[in-house]
């Protein structure tokens, strides 16, 4: 895919201020420098399509980038929202498979393309950058198996209050008042949900007085008792299945469980993703 | 963490070098990740690790076949992977130094070799290739990752099963008929693929009915690949 570059982008800065590249020396991100370009995204327009060959990745200056899979229904299914500092393609351009996503910018986003050669050339020479992305990747790698998990053995109601305890700062306090980084319907697509259950999960929780939402932002009143309002959904779920995910059509998965994981937590790659973003604030994406 | 009893019987040396991941390695390179590696013999059924078990190492499977899976309260596990010989598992758990996202327990009577982490992280900072053996090895989990996220997300049951089917030829351009075996059971398969078990049936036999394939036991023959692959629902 041909990159507009621009002058005006100063990617040698861009580049050394990056989490992934934090290890190199000046004259190594000089040289990345050269095989790397700017390139400006407006709001709505696509960076890739599904099936398009990866000759790189990208990492967000910033702006918003969306990772979905197109349907033939035109009901595309959301995979990841990726955000300032975030990088994605990685994984596609290392395993040498076309793009098994496509990618759209959600706001005018600022990116900087690096070839794959020049990864290459890092792998070979800089340790501590193979590190930095294992870790990246294996990082991306146990989200994704939680999304599966989430998917596939978690009911709707759970999912949504895991989202919003996931994009909970830690250690502020019980009260949270936080921002969906994205529309309801993104979000919605990102938990295998449709607007509508989210509209009414969402509903219920502000009538159990647990929330309160104010277009985009919402206040947790006590993230305690949001935890253990899924914590106690268990014997709800057995008598009425009123938080049930409801398959869409009869083609939808056939096990939209209503079960969770035994622990009852969503802990694992999400809560602590807080934690994780100060340790490692790129994320990688395949 | 299970204890991992070293079997002195076992030549770990010579299974290591068998196995892709370690091929470009030095012979002092290998006598050094043996001196890190513990071999562990499983019994079929028994369990490696539990959910939120911290990994001190990886593991790669010389024979046998096992299952990674999410626990769920009612019973109803959903198996995430079947690893079978020469596959490895458990790095990511390794570089992201996070509890196991999921147990392992084995469908088969299996031999694995456990490679410590410090072992794998003094590779790293010494032999780049084997960097990139690593990196490759990620990339193409997280690629099989996605696409179960697109599948269960927007395929239906038989697409599902179409697609499982046709993973299992021996290469994708393939044409003409085929024969297959199942690696597992059809309850594990059914787990796998996010249907019930009924489900799955119902599909084998109703594709059996349209002349697609047909089936004894595990052994599927796929008559026509062209027309399995373009099969409408």
């Amino acid at each position: 895919m041909p990159h507009s570059t621009e002058n005006r982008i100063d990617t040698e800065a861009l580049l050394a201020r990056m989490p992934l590249f934090q290890d190199l020396s000046p004259e190594r991100i000089l040289e990345l420098a050269e095989h790397a370009r700017g390139k400006r995204l407006p709001k709505g327009d696509m960076l890739f399509h599904k099936g398009d060959p990866a000759h790189g990745f990208y990492v967000v200056v910033y702006g918003q980038v969306k990772l979905a899979f197109p349907s033939c229904n035109g009901n595309e299914k959301v995979v990841d929202i990726i955000g300032a500092q975030q990088s994605l393609g990685e994984a596609v351009m290392l395993a040498q498979q076309p793009y098994p996503v496509f990618a759209q910018a959600l706001a005018d986003s600022l990116l900087v393309f690096i070839a794959r050669e020049a990864v290459f050339s890092l792998l070979e020479n800089e340790p501590a950058f193979a590190r930095r992305m294992l870790i990246g990747l294996a990082l991306h790698n146990h989200s994704l198996v939680h999304d599966i998990e989430s998917y596939t053995l978690r009911t709707s109601t759970e999912r949504v209050v895991c989202h919003l305890l996931h994009h909970c700062p830690a250690d502020i306090g019980d009260r949270v008042e936080i921002a969906l980084p994205t529309s309801k319907q993104i979000t919605a697509s990102r938990l295998n949900l449709t607007p509508e259950t989210l509209s009414r999960i969402l509903h219920d929780l502000v009538e159990a007085g647990l929330i309160e939402i104010d277009g985009r932002r919402i206040v947790i009143h006590s993230v305690t008792q949001l935890r253990e309002a899924i914590a106690d959904q268990d014997t709800d779920t057995q008598h009425a299945g009123r938080s049930v995910a409801r398959p869409r059509a009869d083609k939808r998965p056939q096990q939209t469980a209503a079960v969770k994981s035994p622990d009852g937590h969503c802990h694992a790659g999400h809560a602590s993703a807080s934690e994780l973003s100060k340790e490692h604030r790129f994320k990688t994406s395949w | 963490m299970t204890q991992h009893a070293t079997d002195n019987r076992i030549d770990i040396p010579s299974l290591l070098v068998r196995l892709p991941l370690f091929q470009a390695l030095t012979p002092e390179q290998v006598a050094h990740v043996s001196a890190h590696t513990r071999s562990k013999r499983l019994p079929k059924g028994e369990m490696l690790f539990q959910k939120g078990d911290l990994a001190h190492g990886f593991y790669v499977i010389v024979f046998g076949q096992i299952k990674l899976a999410f626990p769920s309260s009612n019973g109803n596990e959903k198996v995430v992977e079947i690893i079978g010989p020469k596959q490895s598992f458990g790095e990511a758990a390794v570089f992201a130094q996070r509890p196991y996202p999921v147990f392992a327990q084995a469908l088969a009577d299996t031999l694995l070799l456990h490679i410590a982490r410090d072992v794998i992280f003094e590779l790293l900072e010494t032999d780049t290739s084997f960097a990139r053996h690593m990196l490759a090895g990620l990339a193409m989990r997280m690629h099989s990752l996605i696409q179960d996220v697109e599948s269960y997300s927007l395929r239906s049951s038989a697409q599902r099963v179409i697609g499982y089917l046709l993973q299992h030829c021996p290469n994708e351009g393939c044409e003409g008929s085929i024969e297959i075996t199942l690696p597992t059971s059809k309850q594990i398969i059914a787990s796998r693929l996010n249907l019930t078990p009924e489900t799955l049936s119902r599909i084998l036999h109703d594709l059996a009915e349209a002349k697609l394939i047909e089936m004894q036991g595990k052994r599927i023959s796929i008559g026509n690949l062209q027309r399995l692959r373009e099969y409408d629902f």
